[in-house]
């Protein structure tokens, strides 16, 4: 069971938060923990709307933590999420990862937040591409003609194609995004709030990811759908990382092993986050001595 | 005047390939050599969309940087503006000038190939018009607790930023190369402006600049001068001579080809492939790019300290160099190099 520590930079504080969750971070690192979240700013205009940034600064204070940012698509360019991740992760020699917010909280259509997830994906692995969505479409000239999703361009030489780096045509049909990031194809979660994003994200083999203000017989549930929905897509269990952040205060060490482990059973819950609030958070020190043991094995 | 180093590019070109997580490293290693040697400044520049791994998210690099700095600025030059949202730069301006406690200067470009517009969505054509709307944007980002701005291309009513810079606003430069149309408008707001000198390495531009602000009733005296140079020194020729011919050339070879210098048909139409057969010696010995030994490039560098410069933008490496001769010409540089500017500068401006 991997622990990690998130961090809302809307209700965070302003001008001192990101100093804040650097130092925060950094002692978490000390004790053991295994990750830091740090959420956009809602708003778009909160401390820090852009975690990848507040990440990156971070990577270079600590070797060992994984570092995710859970971003929104609305305002969000999608080919900067890609290129803003990838530097995150050559800086961080391979240890960053990008989570979606759910739809609903942004006010935007489920399939936006799947398109841009694809988007992304795709821009981390292949070479020239274009992409045409309902949302999302690259570069910005592709056309309707062009199949739906992400295409390629034909092989070399054939039918007289040039990619774009080798003198190919000013005005590209095909573009590829760099650079790319150390670790082939960082991890992706999305929250899976609603059900159309639960079942792609199942059979796509996105990582679910449970927010903290979502109650906890929701997430079993939800997570215990989405595990049925990924068996009967196929897909292996081992491929996604099973995520639900939390709001650890006064509960006893005993109780909450309990919960753990029995959400454990239930979803194949792998990754716990506890969510920082500020005053009454649960003591790091005191967690990763007196619980995060008992959370192994 | 500031002397910063860079801008770097992070490029992995294919003659001379390097594993970007060892570049990244290397970048953080040479900002702080290079603040230990007494530069201003370090800096880094962006591109997209090229096969090399160019760059394209300069803040979030500069807020790693300024990790592992104390007193180093740390400068985009250049951030190509019109390809981003600005106010989603002013707000990672402002977050990476707390970070560093007001280290940050922002270097504001406008991009050249119509491939990187493209794929980020921005309509082709005003670039230099997109450029100077999206830096007024940023600047009353930074400045304004509460701003609205309407114009052509971007459009706001009653924004102000959560993060706050520690400077109000920081220090910003339009870096447009040596265009017309830069050196103007520069000139007529009064913003400082960044160039690489005019197409000899002379101060015409700078002409330019100052009387498109006189004539727009501009107290010349505001203005600020940038150049930006790329300068290979080591202690003996034949060491320069191994940089330009390893390092360097391939590097450079590359990114000429790339960068569509060469988008340009031959006489029968064709695409241009080639290099012109003589262009690596044309370059290496055009005196916007100092080679050599430290008494060759002092007196190449000499006459921009009759350009009243209040920056100076010095590349002594790429980031693909091998790590040994990039910290080598940095430091040859600054040790052979470097006085003799800081006591010209010193001299022009007590003159």
């Amino acid at each position: 069971m991997r622990v990690g520590l998130s961090w809302d930079l809307d209700t965070a504080g302003t001008s001192a938060a990101q100093t804040h969750v650097l130092g925060e971070a950094a002692t978490a690192a000390r004790f053991g923990y295994d990750s830091a979240w740090v959420r956009e700013g809602r708003d778009g205009r909160g401390a820090c709307s852009h975690p990848a940034l507040l990440l990156t600064a971070l990577s270079r204070k600590d070797a060992t933590l994984q570092l995710r940012a859970i971003r929104e698509v609305v305002r969000a360019n999608p080919v900067r999420l890609a290129e803003e991740i990838a530097v995150l992760d050559v800086f961080s020699r391979g240890r960053a990862g990008l989570a979606f917010a759910a739809a609903g909280r942004q006010g935007r259509p489920p399939l936006q937040v799947h398109e841009t997830v694809d988007f992304v994906r795709t821009a981390w692995a292949a070479d020239e591409f274009r992409y045409r969505g309902d949302h999302v479409r690259f570069p910005t000239h592709t056309g309707d003609d062009a199949p739906a999703g992400a295409s390629f361009p034909p092989a070399r030489g054939s039918d007289g194609y040039v990619p774009q780096w080798e003198l190919g045509p000013a005005t590209p049909d095909f573009l590829t995004v760099t650079p790319k990031p150390h670790c082939p194809r960082p991890p992706v979660y999305v929250e899976i709030d609603d059900d159309a994003t639960l079942d792609w994200a199942a059979a796509a083999g996105v990582s679910p990811f449970v927010a903290a203000d979502v109650p906890a017989d929701t997430a079993v549930e939800r997570l215990g759908r989405y595990r049925k929905a990924a068996d009967t897509a196929g897909r292996s269990r081992a491929e996604v990382e099973v995520v639900v952040e939390r709001v650890i205060r006064d509960e006893s060490p005993p109780a909450l092993v309990s919960f753990v482990r029995d959400m454990h059973a239930e979803t194949g819950l792998g990754h716990l986050v506890l969510r920082r609030c500020g005053a009454g958070d649960v003591d790091l020190f005191r967690f990763a001595v007196d619980v995060y043991p008992l959370l192994q094995g | 005047m500031d002397i910063v180093v860079g801008p770097y590019g992070m490029q992995s070109p294919h003659p001379y390939r390097r594993p970007h997580v060892d570049m990244y490293d290397d970048l953080v290693e040479h900002a702080q050599r290079a603040e230990e040697l007494g530069f201003d400044g370090i800096a880094l520049t962006e591109h997209s969309f090229w096969y090399d791994g160019y760059c394209p998210a300069l803040l979030p690099a500069l807020a790693a940087v300024a990790q592992h700095t104390e007193t180093i600025k740390l400068m985009t030059g250049a951030l190509l503006l019109p390809q981003h949202d600005p106010l989603k730069v002013a707000e990672e301006a402002a977050v990476v000038d707390r970070l560093s406690n007001g280290r940050l200067v922002l270097g504001l470009g406008a991009g050249y190939r119509p491939e990187e517009f493209l794929g980020h969505g921005v309509p082709e054509g005003r670039w230099g018009a997109r450029l100077f709307e999206a830096f007024e944007v940023v600047r009353l980002a930074l400045t304004e607790e509460t701003f609205s701005f309407h114009g052509d291309f971007y459009d706001y009513d009653d924004v102000s930023l959560a993060t706050r810079p520690v400077q109000t606003p920081p220090d910003m430069w339009i870096c447009a190369g040596f265009a017309d149309w830069a050196a103007k408008g520069s000139g007529r707001r009064g913003w400082a402006y960044c160039s690489t000198g005019d197409l000899m390495g002379g101060s015409t531009v700078f002409d330019t600049y100052t009387e498109a602000a006189g004539r727009a009733g501009v107290d010349t005296g505001v203005l600020r001068r940038g150049l930006f140079r790329d300068v290979l020194v080591m202690p003996s020729e034949l060491e320069a001579e191994a940089i330009v011919d390893e390092d360097y050339w391939p590097a450079l070879n590359d990114q000429f080809l790339g960068f569509g210098f060469l988008r340009m048909s031959n006489a029968d139409g064709t695409q241009v492939t080639e290099l012109p057969e003589n262009m690596k010696e044309w370059y290496m010995k055009h005196p916007r790019n100092p080679v050599g030994t430290p008494a060759k490039v002092r007196e190449m560098l000499r006459p921009v300290l009759d350009m009243d410069l209040d920056l100076l933008l010095v590349r002594t490496v790429w980031a693909n160099f091998r790590h040994d001769r990039s910290l080598a010409t940095m430091e040859t540089f600054a040790k052979e190099v470097m006085p003799m500017l800081r006591e010209g500068d010193a001299n022009g401006r007590g003159a």
